[in-house]
């Protein structure tokens, strides 16, 4: 039971962008069907800002803290 | 660390990049906030990647920093989005107590009523699919508390809907969890 649980949450893992499978409704408090629709909306929500077109910006900053790593030789701290 | 994994890194991070935005975005409800977010969670995790295992889930390391980040904001200044999700819930509230039964709202609305520890635990578990013991870890609570966070919500959902089984959830008020920020 556990590891089905386990394997199941690997796949979801590596799954996860592509393909979202409703919960199985068995920790709450409410009926299964509230579950169901709720979690639908909520991931639908979800997926509907994780499809919105990436600014520039973000790819921007990362290049520039990529190029900084590669013009400083100084080592990274561990501690932030 | 090598050029190679500098590249690897960043490759990594700029995939990730929709999904914080998207944790962000239900966080901090306005987008450009949201954003603001998003980049100062990027800058913190290159900074400090010296202290990310290689082994681990990289999403969760850099969920936890940006839900670390927003919660110190939160503590410096309050959002005014904490002031209107007050609001809201109050007013909402209100019609409760008057009427015997209150206006149903949307998803959209009903989400943001729910406390900013609410909408996190449910996005980490209901939206992003880690499991209890990962988002407790990442949220520096109680695997227990994690659990009661994602109930509470989606009963508080159920409840503002007005989805029909929420009837069967009982008439007793479910006491509104206490804000991170309030008190």
């Amino acid at each position: 039971m556990s590891d089905e649980k386990q394997s199941d949450e690997q796949m979801r893992q590596e799954a996860k962008v592509v393909t979202m499978t409703p919960e199985p409704a068995q920790e709450g408090g409410l009926p299964s069907e509230a579950h169901g629709l709720i979690g639908h909306q909520l991931r639908e929500e979800y997926r509907r800002v994780l499809a919105e077109p990436l600014p520039d910006k973000f790819t921007k900053l990362l290049e520039e803290l990529a190029r900084s790593e590669g013009q400083s030789t100084s080592k990274p701290e561990s501690k932030e | 660390m090598t050029a190679g994994s500098t590249a690897d890194l960043q490759s990594q991070l700029t995939a990730l990049v929709p999904n914080l935005r998207a944790f962000a975005r239900s966080l901090c409800g306005a987008a450009d906030q949201a954003d603001d977010l998003v980049q100062e969670t990027l800058v913190k995790a290159w900074k400090s990647r010296a202290s990310f295992d290689p082994g681990s889930n990289l999403k969760a390391w850099l969920f936890t920093i940006l839900r670390n980040t927003y919660l110190s904001e939160l503590r410096k200044r309050k959002y005014e989005v904490q002031d209107h999700d007050g609001e809201l819930a109050q007013q909402l509230s209100v019609k409760d107590s008057q009427s015997g039964h209150m206006d149903l709202v949307d998803f959209t609305k009903a989400f943001a009523v729910l406390s900013a520890e609410q909408r996190e635990a449910l996005i980490l578990i209901g939206a992003e699919g880690f499991s209890y013991d990962e988002a407790a870890l990442m949220c520096g609570c109680a695997v227990g508390t994690m659990k009661s966070r994602v109930n509470r919500a989606r009963g508080k959902l159920a409840e503002l809907m007005g989805v029909d089984v929420a009837e069967d959830f009982g008439g007793e008020q479910i006491p509104r969890p206490r804000g991170i920020a309030v008190g």
